[in-house]
């Protein structure tokens, strides 16, 4: 996989409203990283192997530690920070669920936006659903975040788009 | 209100007659008032901007309006495009038997057909240019017109 400069990228926090309420997270510093496990059932015949069989789908695991240079809202909408944003509180008390289930703890959809720095490469879009995090470990001082979580889905969306 | 004798209320719609085809096109335009303009606001709203809270030095300072935003710019330049469309709907609305073909006014999508409509007539394109002079007329929107009345009364005065 292509390595993306993050400076060429905006991180999005995204509620599933139906005009979503967004921050943005203009990055510094930082990465993002996922892990996808896929499973399979290995059936052997008489101890030779043979038949292989998909075993449970597993979520993709999310990690991300960030320094970044500027938090922005939604149009007309105050900014949250990344902790509110994750935990559904302050400024972000009002935004819902990304998973349409409401009877499901609550999510937000993660989606990066690469733009490259030239005029040829296509821009890229992840889309991370209905991430859940687990783990957070924001310091104010230094206008950073570290988060680790999981998304409800086997595997990011991923869209590309020839520059126009 | 009066200003030496003359009434000072809403002007009086422009007029052009555009030959076409062997008959006359009237086409009437006038000025769209404040209110009206205030009432478009409750079905076109101004685009507001997002907010963000930029970090300097280490430190995250209060959130601000970010006007430079990308999306907000692009917001702002289609908002002005369909407030101008609905302007020029509005204001020729003084001609009589005015019928679009695209443009309803409830749908604020379709406001910016109005000069598709226009060309899909047949008419020529120096008659459409003539046609929004006629709203800018009647909005008072060309200045022109304010220095060419202020030069003929200022001719009209006796010499001294």
């Amino acid at each position: 996989m292509a390595r993306i400069d993050l400076r060429n990228t905006t991180i999005k926090l995204q509620d599933g409203s139906s005009t979503p309420n967004t921050v943005e997270i203009g990055i510094g510093q930082g990465n993002l990283t996922w892990t996808e496990n896929i499973e399979y059932e290995y059936l052997p015949d008489r101890g030779v192997l043979d038949d292989v069989v998909e075993g449970d789908e597993q979520p993709v695991a999310v990690d991300f530690q960030f320094k970044f240079d500027y938090l922005k809202s939604a149009a007309g909408a105050a900014t949250p920070s990344v902790y509110e944003a994750l935990h559904n509180i302050g400024n972000a008390a009002a935004w819902v669920s990304s998973d349409s289930d409401t009877c499901r703890p609550y999510s937000v959809d993660i989606v990066i936006e690469n733009v490259p720095n030239c005029a040829t490469g296509d821009d890229e879009t992840y889309t991370f659903s209905d991430f859940r995090v687990e783990s957070v470990n924001p310091d104010i001082g230094g206008a950073q975040v570290s988060a680790s979580g999981r998304c409800n889905i086997t595997r990011p969306t991923i869209v590309r788009t020839p520059k126009s | 209100m009066k200003i030496n004798g003359i009434s000072v209320k809403q002007p009086k719609p422009e007029i052009v007659v555009l030959p076409f085809n062997g008959g006359q096109l009237v086409i009437k335009a006038r000025y769209v008032t404040v209110e009206e303009l205030e009432e478009l606001g409750k079905i076109l709203s101004e685009p507001e901007p997002p907010s963000i809270s930029k970090v300097v030095d280490g430190k995250q300072q209060p959130a601000q309006p970010d006007f430079t935003d990308k999306k907000y710019i692009e917001a702002m330049e289609a908002y002005h495009l369909r407030r101008m469309a609905w302007i020029y709907i509005k204001s020729l609305e003084a001609t009589e038997g005015l019928e679009w073909d695209t443009v309803v006014m409830k749908d604020p999508t379709t406001w910016e057909n109005w000069s598709k409509d226009l060309e899909t007539t047949g008419l020529l394109n120096s008659y459409i240019i003539k046609i929004s002079q006629l709203v800018a007329d009647a909005q008072g929107w060309n200045p022109g017109r304010i220095e060419e009345a202020t030069q003929n009364f200022l001719a009209s005065l006796p010499v001294e």
